[in-house]
């Protein structure tokens, strides 16, 4: 497994090279034009002002010397300075990340918390009240845009408990603790519609096992209905369900752009599009990588479970 | 939401001034009625930001973003004044221009810059040199080549010398966004201002947290006796107009800004919320025609273009009223552009559908023509007006297709002139000069029309060097009734930059036309 899992690792390579290349290419084919954004309409795109601005960006060379001079850096570690800001793009990242990957976190961990417990639920109570309330709870939690409960949720809670911190700023290190809580909020209106996923994978995944003999076995042999539920039910119900959350977690991370917004929150997602916003194409590249990684490795960690979860599949790498 | 920060790049980078020459009906009265309480010191203000500044050096960039938060930082060697017409002693408290291209101005006594250096006329000296240095890559370079030399006979005198005379001069000086006054020995220190300098304005920086917060505390040693009031300002980072308001409310930020009317129209009935309606419209849409060739380089379609227009339903439609006519200058820019009244006077610009039909004919139209009108939806109504228009000139035979580009798109086929007409939005500059020769002096670079007219490039010349004010309005009216004559450019209506809206507990605010903030220095806290 361990061989599975470096030969993963290794494989990421060409993936994260062609995504940084696709990238690129995308982000290049956007009209418009950082001279815009930097010196405003007011100034023409053949002057002198922005001339200036494109040489001293290397703005002025061809497409594939730049991604050449791009890629070079970057297998040496330096992804060169936001053409916008003019700071380097690294500390940038290292600075917003820790939003995005505590929020993240939060949001899988409230999916989980909020989706298993309610796809048990409702596969158990088939067909009476609590499955029909968890189903029509479901598809309000999957059909709300995040935008929309987001800026009532921040109204509605300033409003009432006025003690409940919300758009605050976040600070993760100077004051961990206070930064944390701001993110609370933010991560349960994210996990919303993946629990909602995870609630409706579970539960199809549920009634399957649950018509299996040996669950039957289980409780004649005098198994607790519950320790049926979660060790003969749940376990082998868990398969599908830890693929959907690996799906889900790639969107938490797609997702957290939006709420970062609705909630000002300084992270990826805010730096990533403020930079496409503002054509600047090397805060792009460095960030699109990052997220990208991020992705992976989050696949990554999915297909090893699997075998955690079930012996029998064998990894052949 | 993202649309909205890039279209206020746009806007302030068209060039805002701390105001226009004098608007007619006189200021919002807005700090009226708090004259009961006293100015006291104390509290920090949090201010709801829409954008994350893209760095804090002022020569860099015409972003909105960094002037929001720069303008509190730095000062100029003038400023405008209350009544927002003319320009006042700032660093310098006085000036002479002993002939046309001369200009000398003495410096204020005891000036520090934040981290305790005395201001010198070395700086400002380094400050005009560093904004023409191509290193430096401002927006502004050709503004300020006019300037010839800059002497520094003693450390309270600068004299600048200029190739020409340039009418514009004084304004610029006392426009940040323009001018703001760096110290040399601070810009050699650190290379560049990007992560924020030292100035001499009322507050300085204590903390920068992209995506999150803009810090700034209050200078002690700030030159206006007692200013400024507050502690201090926090500019908390919120791109979503929806989260910034629930935020005002919440009293979690005590002031910010809101794009589209109809917000700002849900947060007047607020009551600790102070969401004055701007009374000045300092935002000029502007719809622009290819005019290299057929069909619109022939004067008589754009003219039945225009006559074919009714400015007056535009405005009631899509902005409820609360917008006004305006010609080639927005009617802020006061005495220089022509007033909202009087605007349905210009020649082709009232309503007159029979005589636009005739024109059409006129020019070998009769059978009308398909076009392309680029706009962006970025901008609260621009896609509503181009609809309308759309339908407007659909009765006269030009039959448009609506090209609705996103909005980085849309300014480089604005500036490009690639579609046959677009349409954007332009906030008045310092000058009258800023924005009207950019946009319809030939020699210009950005010129979206291609207007190429020697009779205006003429006039706008004479305008650019006259010091006489009053000759100087009469030649902007005229290039005004010029440009409306020869349908050059259309000008659906102009309208307010934004709302602006505060907690009632915040005292001797005032707006400015331009929406800069700077009299956060003499605000206070009930």
């Amino acid at each position: 497994m361990l061989r599975y899992a470096a030969g993963r690792i290794v494989l990421t390579a060409p993936v994260l090279i062609g995504v940084s290349l696709m990238s690129f290419a995308i982000i290049h084919m956007i009209p418009g034009d950082i001279v815009s954004v930097l010196a405003g309409p007011a100034v023409a795109l053949d002057s002198e002002a922005a001339q200036n601005i494109r040489h001293a960006l290397h703005l002025d060379q061809s497409l594939p010397v730049q991604y050449g001079i791009w890629l070079v850096s970057a297998l040496h570690g330096d992804f060169g300075n936001s053409l916008v800001m003019g700071l380097p793009v690294g500390p940038q990242i290292a600075s917003h990340l820790p939003v995005t990957l505590v929020l993240t976190a939060f949001s899988l961990a409230f999916t989980i918390l909020i989706g298993l417990p309610a796809g048990v639920v409702a596969a158990t109570t088939r067909g009476r009240w609590p499955d029909f309330v968890i189903r029509g709870a479901a598809l309000i939690g999957l059909s709300t845009p995040a935008f929309l409960v987001g800026v009532a949720a921040v109204l509605l809670v300033s409003i009432y408990m006025p003690s409940f911190k919300t758009l605050g700023i976040v600070d993760l290190r100077n004051d961990p603790l206070g930064g944390t809580q701001m993110l609370l909020l933010p991560a349960f209106l994210l996990s919303l519609p993946s629990a909602t996923t995870v609630m409706r994978y579970t539960r199809a995944a549920m009634l399957e096992v649950l018509a299996e003999p040996y669950m039957a076995t289980a409780r004649a042999k005098g198994a607790g209905r519950i320790r049926v539920l979660i060790r003969h039910g749940l376990r082998n119900a868990l398969l599908p369900v830890v693929t959907a959350l690996g799906v889900t977690a790639a969107q938490l991370v797609a997702g957290a752009v939006v709420i970062e917004q609705v909630f000002g929150l300084p992270g990826v997602g805010q730096l990533m599009l403020n930079a496409i916003y503002h054509r600047d194409y090397t805060q792009v590249q460095a960030t699109v990588l990052v997220v990208t990684t991020l992705v992976v490795l989050i696949n990554i960690v999915v297909d090893l479970s699997y075998y955690l979860l079930d012996p029998r599949i064998q990894h052949h790498g | 939401m993202r649309a909205d920060i890039s279209r206020r790049q746009f806007l302030g980078s068209a060039g805002i001034g701390v105001a226009a020459l004098g608007y007619g009906s006189g200021f919002p009265a807005l700090a009226a009625d708090d004259e009961a309480s006293a100015p006291k010191r104390g509290g920090v203000l949090t201010i709801g930001q829409d954008e994350n500044p893209i760095g804090l050096d002022p020569h860099k960039t015409a972003a909105f973003s960094t002037d929001n938060i720069v303008e509190h930082i730095y000062t100029c060697l003038l400023r405008w004044d209350a009544t927002a017409s003319q320009v006042e002693p700032d660093l310098a408290v006085a000036w002479e221009s002993p002939d046309p291209q001369t200009f000398v101005f003495h410096l204020r006594e005891g000036v520090k810059f934040h981290n305790g250096d005395a201001l010198a006329s070395e700086d400002v000296k380094f400050t005009f040199q560093r904004l023409v240095d191509p290193a430096t890559r401002s927006p502004w370079v050709s503004i300020f080549s006019v300037i010839s030399a800059i002497e520094t006979p003693d450390p309270r005198t600068v004299v600048f010398r200029l190739a020409k005379p340039f009418a514009p001069f004084l304004n610029y000086l006392a426009t940040l966004k323009y001018a703001a006054i760096v110290s040399r020995e601070d810009v050699k220190r650190r290379g560049d201002l990007i992560k924020g300098g030292v100035g001499t304005g009322p507050f300085m920086l204590e903390d920068f947290q992209p995506d999150s917060l803009v810090r700034l505390k209050r200078n002690p040693d700030y030159y206006e006796l007692g200013l400024p009031y507050l502690d201090g300002l926090d500019f908390r980072i919120i791109p979503d107009e929806g989260s910034r308001m629930a935020a005002l409310r919440a009293g979690s930020v005590q002031m910010t800004w809101l794009s589209s009317p109809d917000s700002a129209a849900q947060m007047r009935s607020v009551s600790n919320i102070v969401a004055p309606e701007p009374e000045a419209f300092s935002k000029l849409l502007l719809l622009e025609f290819d005019q290299r060739g057929p069909p619109f380089n022939d004067v008589r379609v754009r003219r039945a273009f225009s006559l074919a227009l009714n400015r007056e339903l535009i405005i009631k439609v899509v902005w409820r009223g609360r917008a006004g006519l305006a010609a080639a200058l927005p009617p802020v820019q006061s005495p220089f552009a022509v007033p909202s009244g009087d605007v349905l006077g210009l020649p082709y610009t009232k309503e007159d559908v029979a005589a636009a039909k005739a024109l059409m004919a006129e020019a070998g139209y009769a059978a009308g023509f398909d076009t392309t009108f680029a706009v962006s939806p970025s901008n609260y109504g621009d896609v509503q007006i181009a609809q309308i228009v759309q339908q407007l000139v659909g009765r006269i035979g030009i039959r448009i297709k609506i090209l609705q580009k996103e909005w980085g798109n849309l300014v480089t086929d604005f500036q490009s002139t690639e579609s046959p007409i677009s349409m954007a939005g332009l906030v008045w500059g310092p000058d009258p000069d800023t924005n009207i020769s950019i946009r319809l002096d030939s020699h210009s670079t950005v010129n979206p029309g291609k207007t190429a007219d020697p009779v205006l490039d003429d006039m706008l010349a004479k305008a650019r060097q006259s010091y006489d004010a009053a000759e100087r309005v009469k030649l902007y009216r005229a290039v005004q009734q010029r440009v409306a004559d020869m349908a050059y450019v259309i000008t659906p209506c102009a309208s307010a930059l934004r709302w602006e809206m505060w907690s009632n507990k915040l005292q001797g605010y005032r707006t400015l036309p331009s929406t800069q903030r700077v009299y956060l220095r003499q605000a206070w806290f009930q």
